[in-house]
């Protein structure tokens, strides 16, 4: 569906064919530094990593200060404690934990006088069945598209992200997804953007995350504030689960990787 | 609907309706004096029969006056005498006749186009009748004189051309949505021969649904709503579609860029009926099957509408009428997906005089959009559709009596919104689901009295009663602020799941300080019951109306608003300044990532709040003359206030514009040669810009502290059109139109977004898109 509406919104584009881009001036005010969390728990790792960083002003180069000296745990729902310790500055990791589905998982950072917590559940695995590349021609160009097949457990809410890689490179959008339209069929999931231009020969990578309710519309909103700044939903921070006023989400998920060689 | 809940409703209706007419019964002033006469009848075109809305009657020798209705119908009464009747119309030559009254008189008053005095374009309404009238904030558009303005694409749009009054502004470039004093764009009611039209747009809101071969006048109400209007908040679009001519027949039309237009009319028995068919379709997609590329040649991409009307007089006393509407958006791509939109509507009337004096207009309307969304591809077919339904039935009175005219009714609205339908193969990855069908029945009692207190005071007051019932069955669920479920509770068929009642007064009082000078006021309070809820601001056609419920209360609307008018220079020059303050609550909003569609929990992802509004309006417009044309500004603010955003505090709402300039300029150079621009200047749209940056996953994202604490940059547009007349002397007319849309190319931003700098990937920049630069048009039209 968003594949097709990206092809809707190219042709009436094209239709039109007087859009025109811009750089321009824009005055921003800053507002001081938030602390950013983004704390996962896997089930395929034994290694699970916590980084912690802060925002910068618009206009200031993309350079995020990591934030040291922080005291990172996590404690799940069977009593485990683990610590975790500073490696590189900002990312605080664990080799001793690996998470297992089905178990709740709490975050708990201390830093310079704050106190962040949160909690998510890492829900039951969904294999994928097979990868491969669906190719549609449009404008006279072959658009090759990574497409992923697997079924989707019937009689209850799945949540799902995937993340797409080409040689190295992370495409830059959001694919989040629940099985409200797809609850118990064979899902047949293509992963589309414009941006990467797939090449045979490429080699893609493919991540499967399953996630829960809380992380899917975190997602979703993050997804929502982009590329329509003036013309669709009015941006804002997504309804994060850090309790404690810092950005960012704290994700158990399951994970399953893949890749494919274009043809 | 159930037998005991339609019985119980039926039973309420009625009652109500005794209320009201005992309300009637103790109106003052209703009393006849001395011998009195009344002159009663219809204006028409001399040349097509065509009825003429609003053209004004006088009874010269006495200040007595009226104002034809929506069916070209007048009354007035006054004593035995001699007198003059002066019936004068914008665009044709007044007619004076004498009349001896001695008894009630009927007539028909014909009146010529005026040849030679080439009027403005807004002006339905005579220079006198808008010193005299209470009725403020109101703007008529008469469709032969708008065909001089620039447009984009060459295509006549009336929802574009209300853009340019003031109070009135464009949602957004080329689109024809608008907002009306800091209202939403689903705060319009938009009727078409009464039926309410609930998607006007085409092709993503670039053209409206209205053809304006097919027009033949429309009103717009931006605040002092008359009684018989209800249902949104903001304003009133009342368009009428043309009748046909009654004489002979003729056919019309035009082929421009991107569109053919054709109608014809004529007589069904000469001068007691007639009928008008027309039709429009665009060919944006003739250009791609020009394409070498088989997905592009495969694919389509046009709209078409079809309007049609015929009315018949049966004899002096009742006539019948019967419009009807159907367009259609389709869009094809490569045979993998299709899509299609549109509205059917449907209107039958009969009108009715009682007597001289008291006119009676009874309408059954029907009106229906939906859309179909359709994905062929193998592994993931599936279909949506969604339907919303209304079947309304109105029964208005008006009655003409000494210095007062009375107008009352009732109305019944049945809705049935069906928000989303999907079906789908055993083999397809979508599943089948049925977001459950939801029915409403809307009923309104209205009076209002008109009264002429005296030369200089005019007064309307009003009351309207509107009541909503949202109706099963179904299961309807209760949601917690944070948008939990609290309670389900299932509905048998017709039983009433919530009722809300309304009581909306109306005011307007005139006050007339010289023949050329007035001053006004008026209050008015509207609700609204039915809600779009669409987090974009293009219109899709798969945005979602819901009705109010047991979570959604209706909306409501307070304004007061006050008015100077003056006319100078033998009424050539028209001013007019308003003042309002509109106040607003349980306005919509949606929670952070909301899930608008195929949702049967969307009410749970709604919030509510509060709006304001307040602006001055001027407006300066020539009226006659080589030269003529208007210029309007408006300095306006408008904001809305919820708890979950920005701790409570008032932000400006995205339709917030502080400063709107529109001119308009015509001037015709010969006989043959008219020239036109329009100019427009607004402050940018109220928009959410980041406040920081900080990075997840490796990627920047963005930070948002204030909501709409930003300004898109400003937006200014010059629009120029030249029309050549054909030479006179031919069988037929015709006439070349030329148009720049944007003639200096202004980059007008559309969107703008903040990205990684291509060169520099640590920096930021913001990158605004313009949807479009110039562009020209050119239309050829005929006539027959």
């Amino acid at each position: 569906m968003r594949k097709k509406l990206g092809f809707l919104a190219l042709f009436l584009s094209t239709v039109f064919q007087y859009a025109c881009e811009k750089v321009i001036d824009v005055d921003l005010n800053s507002a001081g530094y938030q602390y950013v969390v983004e704390g996962t728990v896997v089930n395929q790792a034994d290694s699970q990593v916590v980084k912690i960083s802060r925002s910068v002003a618009v206009s200031d180069a993309s350079v995020f200060p990591a934030v040291s000296g922080a005291t990172v745990t996590v404690t799940d729902d069977q009593g485990g404690q683990f610590a975790f310790r500073e490696r590189r500055p900002g990312v605080y990791s664990s080799r001793r934990l690996r998470g297992t589905p089905g178990r709740t998982y709490t975050l708990n950072v201390q830093v310079e006088g704050n106190v962040f917590t949160a909690s998510s559940r890492m829900p039951a695995q969904v294999a994928i069945d097979s990868i491969g590349v669906s190719m549609t021609s449009f404008f006279d160009e072959e658009q090759k598209t990574v497409q992923l097949l697997f079924s989707d457990p019937p009689n209850r809410a799945n949540y799902y992200r995937y993340v797409l890689g080409v040689n190295g490179k992370k495409s830059r959008n959001i694919f989040a997804y629940n099985d409200e339209f797809t609850d118990g069929r064979k899902v047949n999931r293509e992963l589309f953007d414009f941006d990467l231009n797939l090449k045979t020969g490429d080699i893609a990578h493919v991540e499967m995350h399953c996630i829960d309710a809380v992380l899917y519309r975190y997602w979703q909103g993050l997804d929502q504030n982009e590329n329509r700044g003036g013309a669709s939903t009015t941006p804002a921070n997504p309804v994060t689960n850090i309790k404690g006023g810092a950005l960012g989400y704290f994700s158990a998920h399951t994970v399953q990787r893949e890749s494919v060689v274009i043809p | 609907m159930g037998k005991a809940g339609q019985s119980y409703l039926i039973d309420f209706q009625i009652r109500r309706a005794f209320f009201f007419l005992l309300l009637l019964a103790l109106l003052p002033h209703l009393s006849f004096s001395q011998q009195r006469f009344t002159i009663s009848g219809t204006v028409k075109d001399a040349s097509t029969g065509e009825t003429l809305i609003g053209a004004s009657v006088r009874v010269a020798e006495s200040e007595k006056g009226a104002i034809t209705n929506s069916y070209g119908f007048f009354s007035i009464t006054v004593p035995e005498g001699q007198y003059n009747l002066q019936v004068s119309y914008i665009g044709y030559q007044t007619s004076t006749r004498s009349l001896n009254l001695n008894k009630d008189v009927r007539l028909v008053v014909q009146l010529n186009a005026n040849a030679f005095l080439q009027e403005v374009v807004v002006s339905g309404r005579s220079a006198k009748e808008q010193i005299r009238s209470p009725q403020m904030s109101l703007e008529r558009l008469n469709m032969e004189n708008i065909k001089d303005v620039p447009v984009l694409l060459g295509e006549r749009d009336v929802l574009k051309t209300i853009q340019l009054l003031p109070g009135i502004k464009a949602a957004g470039e080329g689109n024809s949505g608008f907002y009306v004093r800091g209202g939403a764009a689903d705060q319009n009611l938009i009727l078409l021969d009464e039926a309410n039209v609930y998607n006007a747009s085409h092709l993503l809101g670039f053209f409206s649904t209205f053809n304006s071969d097919a027009i033949k006048d429309v009103a717009v109400y931006k605040g002092g709503m008359p009684a018989q209007y209800g249902g949104r908040l903001a304003s009133v679009v009342d368009i009428k579609m043309n009748e046909g001519n009654e004489k002979r027949y003729t056919a019309e039309g035009g082929i421009g860029l991107i569109a053919s237009r054709l109608k014809v009319e004529g007589p069904i028995v000469k001068e007691k009926g007639s009928f008008m068919v027309s039709g429009r379709r665009t060919y944006a997609d003739l250009f791609l099957k020009l394409s070498t590329d088989t997905a592009l040649k495969n694919s389509t991409l046009y709209f078409y509408d079809l309007n049609a009307k015929a009315n018949y007089k049966l004899n002096d006393k009742n006539t019948i009428y019967f419009s009807t509407y159907l367009g259609k958006d389709i869009l094809g791509l490569n045979d993998a997906f299709r899509m299609n939109w549109g509205n059917t509507t449907a209107t039958f009337r009969w009108n009715h005089l009682l007597s001289r004096k008291m006119f009676s207009n009874t309408t059954l309307i029907y009106s229906d959009y939906n859309y179909e969304i359709e994905n062929l591809d193998q592994r993931s077919d599936f279909r949506v559709t969604s339907i919303i339904r209304d079947w309304n039935l109105k029964q208005d009175y008006q009655y003409f009596a000494n210095n007062h005219t009375l107008r009352f009714g009732l109305n019944a609205n049945h809705h049935r919104i069906q928000p989303g339908k999907i079906t789908s193969s055993q083999k397809s990855s979508i599943t089948s689901k049925t977001v459950e069908t939801r029915s409403g029945l809307e009923l309104a009692a209205y009076i209002s009295n008109e009264w002429n207190v005296s030369d200089a005071v005019n007064l309307n007051y009003g009351l309207r009663l509107s009541s909503f019932h949202l109706l099963g069955p179904g299961s309807f669920n209760t949601y917690s602020d944070e948008g939990r479920i609290t309670r389900t509770q299932n509905f048998r068929k017709g039983e009433v799941v919530k009722s809300y009642l309304n009581l909306e007064p109306r005011l307007a009082v005139s006050y007339r300080l010289n023949e050329n000078t007035s001053i006004k006021t008026s209050y008015t309070r509207n609700t609204q019951n039915l809600h779009l809820l669409s987090n974009s601001t293009s219109a899709l056609p798969t945005d979602l109306w819901i009705m109010s419920s047991n979570n959604v209360k209706p909306e409501i609307a307070d304004q007061v608003a006050l008015g100077y008018y003056r006319n100078f220079n033998n009424d050539n020059w028209e001013f007019s300044a308003e003042v309002y303050y509109k106040d607003m609550q349980n306005q919509i909003d949606y929670r952070n990532a909301a899930e608008l569609r195929a949702n049967e929990n969307v009410e749970s992802e709604l919030l509510f709040g509060l709006g304001r509004a307040y602006g001055i309006e001027l407006f300066l417009k020539k009226r006659y003359g080589n030269i003529n044309g208007w210029l309007g500004y408006t300095l306006s603010r408008t904001e809305r206030s919820f708890t979950g955003i920005d701790n409570g505090n008032y932000f400006p709402a995205k339709q917030d514009r502080t400063h709107d300039i529109s001119a308009v300029g015509i001037y015709n150079l010969s006989k043959r040669w008219t020239f036109s621009g329009t100019f427009v200047f607004n402050t940018g749209n109220a928009i959410t810009f980041p406040s920081g940056k900080y990075q997840v996953e490796g990627q920047t994202r963005f930070y948002y502290t204030e909501r709409n604490g930003y300004r898109m940059p400003n937006y200014h547009r010059l629009d120029l059109a030249a029309t050549l007349e054909g030479r006179p002397e031919k069988k037929y007319k015709s006439s070349w139109t030329f148009g720049f849309y944007n003639a200096y190319n202004r980059q007008n931003a559309y969107v703008v977004d903040f990205r990684d700098n291509p060169d520099d990937p640590s920096k930021t920049q913001a990158v605004q898109t313009a949807l479009f630069g110039i562009i020209p048009s050119v239309t050829w039209n005929f006539k027959f």
